[in-house]
């Protein structure tokens, strides 16, 4: 269309040319037109005018087709697609993906790195095929109207590619290392956010800014290289198509002084090579934009490719509700080549309780990880009801198996959502029922809305013990035969612990239980206590069995002053180990 | 989890999300200049180079169109060898200059969407409690990154290549007005009629863009809320259910966008039509003037280079007025 307009002006120019000076050379119609002789002069202007609006009309709706097509293309197919697929992978990937990748990392690859994974097929793909199309068309119209012209002028073209793959040499690792950095500043700030009430009560607010900053000044240095190196290959792919420029009126000037071609036609020539030039110079933001699209590719693709570690059995065992019988025969598991767990075997019978001592990375975390398969063992064999977890679906596992993690991880939503986390179409009955065991129901009926109550951020419209008390129901809520109790009191202050634990006792009533605490008013209420050190079983009794033994147990009744050995178990049993 | 209802358009109570009717806010363009103050240095002589490049690329147009409508049509070989000598000359120098203003540009968007997080961050640490119970972690996130992005790019391209547009613009409306003033006459009758296209894009346009801000920052809300859950998640089974609830977000969103770009898909072509209204106007009435003496043939190819000239930009323009919206939607949030 550009060429449209461009050589109908240069036939106006040589049109009237000619009419002034009949030596000129006679305008050459396209397609070999010839017009009839009654054709005034103003009439051939007046039907040139009309064929330059007609070319334009028609780019106008070419244009508005393509940008709608391009649009409809990349923001209602590729890119939803693409972080749907991404989102619904992220959700799929294993416990160990999460403890490698900070959250604000991951946000940034869905939302950044996916919007420059999308500049790779409009802003490359597209856009190159537009600019490689529209200089093959250029390039052939000037070949066609002169050949020795049009390679002269191009003579410099070659250098661009030169250019380019010194530029793309460079900028690739750039651009990774900028998505590092920037990486490390969301990083610094979403830690900083979601630790914010700790920051607030301890004042170290300062130091969290002085992190932040001195990420944000990574991500400034970073880019003012880039934007140096940008900055230097723009201009230079811009002198090469001048310069072409120039050549052209040299070698051009010639032709016309020799009378090899029209004086319109070196004007459709510059001009052509101007629009050349013009397109040429976008290769430069095609390359730029290729380079950053390939470093948020390959951050994308990361997560693609990275491992789903527990995996679905091809034929998993028909569902049944399972009876509660744990074993951990010889059970290894290790991070990254560290042993934490080393060759643990554990029997719990269907609703016995055990209670979990250890100090930090003794493994008594990951050995309740492994019971609804966050992990799997690396060696030795995890059994329910005498089969291996691995030959459950992993769906129905879960779903017979009541988790509460360290924190109560509420979302924005009601409290009856929340509760219904994983059984969205629970009856109020069995919230309620669930809410009342884990001694719930009461602070929520006194609340204004009651279980429509809707949580704000990190629920901190409720108390930490509130928080945790609707973490145990929505465990609780499809009474699950196995309960994993992860340190769920270790948020919270002394008051609250009490009434957690209460919840507690009533939700471990019938339920194999598994629960980590370094609290002894919380372990005691345990059938049985193991001490873990070192990812092996180091001491196993009752509560007043372990305090009568010199051992970690009873040293930490000591260190934490509570020897208050009367206080009865739940019930009674005994775990082998 | 987050609401499943996702609206298309924001509700104007919520107020990260009050959707305006203005264009460009003169209050909000104030405190963006401000944030280039520390660096005035680097700002002011980046003017000066702005200046000096609007000057240049018109003056590049009209010596290509000056040396074939002298020399070359004249047959003066050393004349076309001298003129093409100083447009070397004056290549180069543009190119140095453009090199500069690029590189000052850049640094100077990049240092004060630096500034822009480091105060961000700060205030955000100063909020109480109460703020972060209302506002999600991912929208907070959303403001740091996407947000203050778009006013980067803002600050980056939009004033600085707008005002080497516009100048060009106005010079080459100065040298058509030398050349031919009733040739002259004829392009300005377009200032209406662009005016007019972009009053009916202004509100269209900049409602597009807050919206997309606005959904752009509840997708990140959203991500940033199961992906901080996703342990319970898991736990729960609840897998599926989320991918639902994130496809309804992600396809609103993507329907913002689409809106947006459609747009901007009749809004350019639009701009570009007019070029090429001008230039069949100018062979029509030009051509006719030339015969009877009213222009000359040198002068008309002038003017056909400089009709390329002004309305060059305009489509340049007409993107730089969108992206300048993004960035006004971007800087609304982030204050």
């Amino acid at each position: 269309m550009t060429l449209g307009g461009l050589s109908f002006s240069g036939l106006a120019i040589d049109v009237i040319r000619h009419a002034l000076d009949r030596t000129a050379r006679i305008p050459n119609w396209p397609l070999g037109l010839e017009l009839p002789h009654q054709f005034t002069l103003l009439a051939q202007l007046l039907l040139i005018a009309l064929a330059i609006l007609v070319t334009a009309g028609l780019g106008a709706i070419f244009n508005y087709a393509y940008s709608v097509t391009v649009a409809r293309l990349v923001h209602l197919e590729i890119v939803p697609n693409l972080r749907a697929e991404l989102f619904t992978r992220l959700q799929r990937l294993s416990f160990r993906f999460f403890d490698r990748n900070s959250n604000g990392a991951i946000v940034n690859r869905v939302t950044v790195d996916v919007q420059m994974l999308r500049s790779f097929v409009d802003g490359v793909i597209i856009q190159g095929a537009v600019l490689l199309l529209s200089l093959g068309v250029f390039l052939a119209y000037m070949l066609n109207k002169h050949v020795k012209l049009t390679l002269v002028s191009l003579s410099l073209t070659p250098l661009l590619y030169v250019a380019t793959r010194l530029f793309s040499r460079w900028a690739q690792p750039a651009y990774r290392e900028g998505r590092r950095l920037s990486d490390g500043m969301v990083r610094a700030m979403t830690e900083g956010i979601e630790g914010i009430q700790v920051t607030k009560v301890f004042g170290r607010a300062h130091d969290q800014f002085l992190l932040f900053d001195k990420r944000n000044r990574d991500v400034r240095e970073q880019q003012l290289k880039i934007f140096k190196q940008v900055s230097r290959f723009s201009p230079t792919v811009d002198l090469l198509n001048q310069l072409n420029v120039a050549v052209l009126l040299v070698y051009g000037g010639a032709l016309v002084a020799q009378g090899s071609i029209s004086l319109g036609d070196l004007v459709v020539f510059v001009g052509m090579l101007r629009q050349f030039a013009a397109r040429a110079s976008g290769m430069a933001d095609i390359v730029n934009t290729l380079q950053q699209s390939m470093t948020g590719a390959r951050r994308v693709f990361e997560i693609f490719d990275s491992p789903v570690e527990v995996k679905n059995p091809v034929h998993p065992v028909k569902s049944r509700r399972l009876a509660g019988k744990i074993s951990f025969e010889d059970v290894h598991f290790g991070y990254n080549g560290d042993s934490v767990l080393k060759g643990l075997s554990l029997q719990l019978r269907p609703g016995q309780s055990v209670g979990i001592l250890g100090a930090t990375g003794s493994g008594k975390s990951t050995l309740l990880s492994l019971v609804p398969r966050f992990y799997d063992p690396t060696q030795g064999r995890l059994a329910i009801d005498d089969i291996d977890v691995r030959s459950f679906d992993i769906d129905d596992l879960r779903r017979q198996i009541g988790v509460v993690f360290q924190e109560s991880l509420l979302f924005r939503d009601s409290i009856a959502n929340n509760i219904t986390l994983g059984h969205p179409g629970s009856s109020r009955e069995q919230i309620e029922r669930a809410a009342k065991t884990a001694g719930a129901h009461r602070f929520i009926s006194e609340l204004p809305s009651g279980y429509d109550t809707i949580l704000e951020e990190g629920a901190v419209n409720l108390s930490g013990g509130q928080r945790q008390r609707i973490a145990i129901a929505r465990a609780l809520l499809l009474e699950p035969p196995i309960l994993i109790l992860d340190d769920p009191t270790t948020a919270i202050d002394a008051i609250t612990e009490a009434e957690v634990l209460d919840a507690v006792d009533g939700a471990m009533v019938g339920r194999t239980t598994l629960l980590v605490s370094n609290r002894l008013s919380a372990l005691r209420r345990a059938d049985t206590i193991l001490v873990l050190d070192g990812g092996r079983i180091v001491e196993q009794g009752t509560h007043i069995q372990l305090l009568g033994r010199e051992g970690i147990y009873s040293r930490t009744a000591q260190l934490l002053g509570s020897v208050d050995a009367d206080i009865p178990c739940l019930t009674s049993g005994g775990a082998s180990a | 989890m987050i609401s499943q209802r996702q609206p298309k358009a924001p509700r104007r109570s919520d107020r990260s999300s009050s959707i305006g009717r203005r264009g460009l806010d003169r209050q909000m363009i104030g405190r963006l200049v401000a944030y280039t103050r520390p660096y005035a240095a680097t700002r002011n002589w980046l003017v000066v180079l702005v200046i000096i490049r609007a000057v240049q690329l018109p003056l590049v147009t009209w010596t290509i169109a000056r040396i074939i409508s002298g020399p070359i049509a004249g047959l003066d070989a050393r004349g076309t060898i001298a003129g093409v000598l100083g447009l070397l000359a004056l290549i180069i120098t543009t190119e140095i200059i453009f090199m500069y203003r690029m590189r000052l540009a850049l640094k100077l968007g990049e240092s004060v969407v630096f500034d822009m997080r480091s105060q961000l961050y700060a205030h955000m640490l100063r909020l109480p409690m109460s703020f972060f119970g209302k506002m999600p972690l991912g929208m907070l996130i959303s403001r740091i990154t996407s947000d203050v992005d778009v006013i980067r790019i803002g600050i980056q391209d939009v004033v600085f290549v707008s005002t080497v547009q516009f100048g060009s613009m106005l010079i080459a409306a100065a040298m058509m007005l030398y050349y031919n003033w009733r040739l002259f006459l004829v392009a300005v009758l377009f200032v209406p009629i662009l005016w007019t296209l972009l009053r009916y894009f202004r509100t269209r346009l900049s409602n597009a863009s807050r919206i997309v801000q606005e959904t752009y920052s509840r997708l990140t809300a959203a991500l940033a809320e199961y992906v901080n859950g996703v342990r319970v998640i898991q736990a729960f089974c609840r897998q599926a259910h989320n991918d639902k609830a994130f496809l309804d977000q992600i396809s609103s969103h993507a329907q913002n966008n689409f809106r947006g770009a459609r747009y901007s898909a009749v809004f350019v072509p639009l701009l570009e039509l007019n070029g090429q209204l001008l230039l069949a106007l100018v062979v029509v009435i030009g051509g006719y003037q030339s015969l009877h003496g009213g222009i000359s043939l040198e002068a008309l190819i002038q003017f056909l280079f400089l009709s390329e000239l002004f309305f060059g930009p305009v489509p340049v323009l007409g993107r730089q007025y969108n992206q300048a919206l993004t960035a006004m939607a971007g800087a609304e949030r982030v204050f």
